[in-house]
């Protein structure tokens, strides 16, 4: 609860920020994220690499985590056909905007082409509030979920932004469920929205 | 994708560096990243007028769609996990 908390101050923090510009111009760009995740992403794979169970971890994956990435997709989907029963949006939008998995900058921009600006905007704000949602709660839902649901909530982004939080609350032994769940969702996104921006 | 090379070129570091201090300095500093990440993503919002003039309407739509579908993702895997349990019964991966 502690470490959830930090981070929403410090996400808030930077909202407020951005809004009012009180940072200098150099620390505002997306390349500060850009470097920040780069940085992230070698600390994590220096706490895999060094992992003393890194052989017994590798050697216990089993074909049954290809079925995490099945669960989140029909999740996601029955999730976003309940929405577009009461949200003004078509059964087909809710679901382009859903398969996003939280991988925004793909997702929005595809949907900002085939379906226009508004339902971008949505798509933008669904995804990144998706992300965030996962990096504030995974600490917290950890708690009393079994580890593969507190992946699942992550999406496409449980090989980038969310494994540290996800690596740091599970544990390491989880990052390659984590990488295997993201990058069948990842390869998946542009062809679900793709094709729900068709119908 | 390219986040991903760098994770490997830090198995590699971590893999070759495990018995010095690295991996303990490194485990001490994901909180600290992770904080600094979240900061600069508000920051991000924060600056997209786009995003921000809109949060009141396309942003509360936006958000019930990302609570249900993390909600119902979550929920549909713990069912599979309930559904299909681990012979160790500790999911895929063991602790």
């Amino acid at each position: 609860m502690k470490t959830s908390l930090l981070i929403l101050a410090c996400f808030g923090l930077g909202i407020l920020c951005g809004r009012y510009g009180l940072l200098p111009s150099g620390l505002d760009g997306e390349n500060v994220t850009l470097v920040l995740l780069f940085v992230l992403m070698s600390c994590v794979g220096i706490s895999v690499g060094s992992d003393r169970r890194l052989g017994e971890i590798l050697r216990s994956l089993r074909p049954k985590i290809l079925l995490y990435p099945l669960g989140t997709t029909i999740g996601t989907f029955l999730a976003a056909a309940i929405c577009s029963l009461f949200l003004a949006y078509p059964l087909s939008h809710c679901l382009a905007v859903g398969a996003g998995f939280a991988y925004y900058s793909l997702s929005s921009i595809l949907i900002t082409q085939a379906l226009g600006t508004e339902l971008g905007t949505v798509a933008l704000i669904c995804n990144l509030a998706r992300e965030a949602l996962t990096l504030l709660l995974v600490p917290l839902v950890a708690r009393f979920a079994p580890q593969p649901a507190v992946i699942a909530m992550g999406g496409a982004t449980t090989m980038d932004s969310t494994l540290p939080i996800i690596a740091r609350t599970l544990g390491t032994q989880w990052v390659f469920v984590a990488l295997v769940h993201a990058i069948v969702l990842d390869f998946s996104v542009p062809f679900w929205v793709i094709f729900f921006c068709s119908l | 994708m390219f986040a991903l090379a760098f994770m490997f070129a830090g198995m590699l570091i971590g893999f070759l560096l495990r018995k010095t201090v690295l991996p303990a300095l490194v485990s001490r500093l994901l909180l600290p990243i992770i904080c600094a990440l979240l900061f600069a993503m508000g920051v991000l919002i924060g600056a997209n007028p786009m995003v921000m003039d809109n949060l009141h309407t396309l942003g509360l739509h936006g958000l019930i769609l990302a609570c249900a579908t993390t909600a119902a993702s979550a929920l549909c895997v713990a069912l599979i996990c309930r559904l299909f349990p681990d012979k160790t019964g500790q999911g895929a991966a063991r602790q």
